[in-house]
């Protein structure tokens, strides 16, 4: 039997749909030109086909629904409702005494109907409980990056000392917002912590030859490659992207480690002519389908012809920076390098602006899109010994090249194989914050860790990277053991996603 | 006295700024809740500290009413907060539903319900600090 579509109707079949993460059922309800008032979000979404994006965006980031109507009063056009809304995050772990972060509120609904179709629908509620209180204590031993007042106007709460430099990681959105961001629009990341080790002077590629693990011959100014830094062990000290800008210069935009420092103790007894030093200049990301789009009228230089791993000198908003077709996104999206400190925060707020019609999102670096994308980073490799051939990064290690640090140990490794693998993992049950690397043992024994542990949003299931021993194979099952108790996971394949 | 009466009653008060007209509708056991009190005020003593603390921070506070549906006993009703905060440059607009409930004719439970995350910091203190000034 049909039921009549009336406000109230339409009202129990939103919470009901909305209940079972029905979101197509949800979208069905509205009028092609409805507007959705909702004070989670940052203003006011116009249109049938944008507010079932907003909604399916924040059903991908909730379980466990429960929506209570305690007071409805209606009329067949106008429905006006007090109720209790109830979910499980997904992607935000508890805190650290356990305390699960929920999306709980009460909330009054008022809906308004037109030939069917719900034309109008805003909620009230208080969002300042569903949201991090405030930003992590700051302590001036660690350097606060040029955007910081940026992103603390962007509601930053939550940092990592990476450098030396905090790098905002938390914002006010939730996790499923910001990878709907990344992953459909742009999103903006802070990444000021990500440092350049400068190799200046006409040795300098043959320097950088040293340090590097990739064969440099053919670098041209321009280029950028993917590449690993070893120490003489041959173990991975950082996985930098190595820029070429200008003739005789190249940087290493590296991750968490004194690459400066190591850099300069390498040269010292090199005999090469260079210069090693940490510029003044620190990145941002602009990662996201529409980064092409939004940067296009920004930079003086035609983005549209700059390649995949490639950079130029130009202007961004008539501020000298390196642009560079590259990120930690798995995806589009460029990196900008301002040439001095003194202009990012000009850099940013143009960003912000030029941004604002293609739905830009100020973000941290998405860790949930680089699991999925099998992008993996310094994080990975720290404190594990893990050398190049382990990390299934072999083919970035080319051993006729020339002398470089390392060489010798992973030639051992290349001869006689490596002793561990990296793998994928599909991990059941609950995910809690991965603070340490959880220990992982196959079914014959061997040991082995979980590196990265994630909830997959375009798979919607948990994900994981481990090192293992190098006899997995894919379908192996693993027992894992975490904070919560042990678990299970099935060895696959990375990346996870294309 | 009808229930949209009362909430109209309320808001005429509130806007006035005048705290005994405000209490005096409300029963003695009353619940009034509002997010930028940081809490649930039981009763007339806490609802009456509860009102003079928003007067006292506030340089303006107005309750615009624009749309209600009622029953018997029950009022929901949406509008808008323009308040001035006395440490503030600049007024805030903020989209306001309130739900009010009475019984013999006095107001059992009114909650307020609006976004005050941007808002609350000048909350954050102790709020029953003064209550013997009161007593």
């Amino acid at each position: 039997m049909l039921t009549k579509s009336t406000a109230g109707n339409l009202l129990r079949a939103y919470c009901d749909a909305f209940r079972r993460r029905a979101g197509d059922e949800i979208e069905n309800l509205f009028a092609e030109d409805a507007v959705l008032d909702l004070p989670l979000l940052d203003g006011r979404i116009v249109g049938k086909k944008a507010i079932a994006a907003e909604i399916k965006t924040a059903i991908r980031g909730l379980k466990n629904i429960k929506v209570v109507l305690e007071n409805t009063i209606e009329t067949d056009t106008e429905a006006f409702a007090e109720g209790i809304f109830c979910a499980d995050h997904i992607g935000i772990h508890p805190l650290v005494d356990g305390t699960p972060i929920r999306l709980d509120f009460r909330f009054v609904v008022t809906v308004k109907i037109s030939e069917g179709k719900i034309v109008r629908w805003a909620e009230y509620f208080d969002t300042k409980p569903l949201k991090p209180r405030e930003r992590t204590h700051l302590y001036p031993i660690s350097r606060r990056s040029a955007y910081w007042e940026g992103t603390a106007k962007a509601g930053v709460s939550e940092f990592m000392v990476y450098n030396h430099t905090y790098l905002p990681l938390v914002y006010h959105h939730s996790p499923a917002e910001e990878y709907a961001a990344l992953t459909e629009r742009v999103t903006l990341w802070d990444v000021g912590g990500e440092r350049q080790t400068q190799i200046r002077g006409p040795d300098a590629i043959r320097f950088a030859q040293l340090l590097t693990t990739r064969d440099l011959s053919k670098l041209k100014v321009g280029d950028c490659k993917y590449t690993l830094v070893c120490d003489p062990q041959g173990k991975i000290l950082c996985d930098p992207v190595l820029l070429s800008p200008w003739e005789n210069v190249v940087w290493l935009s590296h991750g968490d480690v004194d690459l400066t420092l190591w850099a300069r103790g390498v040269a010292v007894n090199s005999g090469l002519q260079v210069e090693i030093d940490e510029p003044d200049v620190q990145p941002v990301q602009v990662q996201g389908p529409k980064s092409l789009d939004m940067l296009r009228n920004l930079v003086e230089s035609r983005l549209d012809s700059l390649g995949f791993y490639k950079c130029v000198v130009t202007k961004v908003a008539g501020i000298d920076a390196v642009v560079s077709r590259t990120g930690w996104s798995g995806g589009l999206g460029f990196e900008i390098f301002p040439l001095s400190s003194e202009h990012a925060m000009p850099l940013w707020n143009a960003l912000i602006e030029a941004g604002g019609p293609y739905g830009l999102m100020v973000t941290g670096p998405n860790v949930f899109r680089a699991v999925e994308k099998g992008v993996t980073d310094t994080a990975y490799y720290s404190n594990s010994g893990m050398n190049p051939y382990e990390a299934g990064h072999g083919r970035l290690v080319d051993l006729e090249k020339g002398e470089f640090v390392g060489r010798e140990a992973l030639r051992k490794v290349a001869a006689e194989g490596a002793k561990r693998k990296t793998v994928g993992l599909f991990i059941d049950g609950e995910l809690p914050n991965l603070e340490w690397y959880w220990p992982l043992k196959d079914s014959k024994g061997n040991a082995g860790e979980v590196r990265w542990a994630v909830h997959s949003f375009e798979l919607d299931r948990n994900i994981g990277i481990a090192i293992g021993d190098a006899s997995l194979e894919l379908g192996d099952v693993v027992q894992i053991s975490h904070q919560g108790g042990t678990t299970q996971a099935t060895v696959t394949k990375v990346p996870f996603v294309d | 006295m009808t229930i949209h009466a009362q909430l109209n009653a309320f808001r005429d008060a509130f806007n006035r700024r005048d705290s005994t007209a405000a209490l005096m509708l409300f029963a003695e056991h009353a619940v009034f809740e509002m997010p930028l009190l940081g809490q649930r005020l039981f009763g007339k003593r806490e609802i009456a500290i509860g009102l003079q603390r928003i007067f006292e921070v506030t340089e303006s506070a107005q309750i615009q009413l624009s749309g209600a549906k009622e029953s018997q006993n029950l009022i929901i009703a949406e509008g808008r907060l323009q308040a001035k905060l006395h440490r503030d440059a600049h007024a805030v607009d903020i989209p306001l539903a309130v739900v009010l409930e009475t019984q013999q004719n006095d107001i059992m439970r009114l909650s307020t319900y609006l976004d005050a995350r941007p808002y609350r910091l000048w909350t954050d203190g102790t709020l029953f600090a003064s209550v013997h000034a009161f007593n």
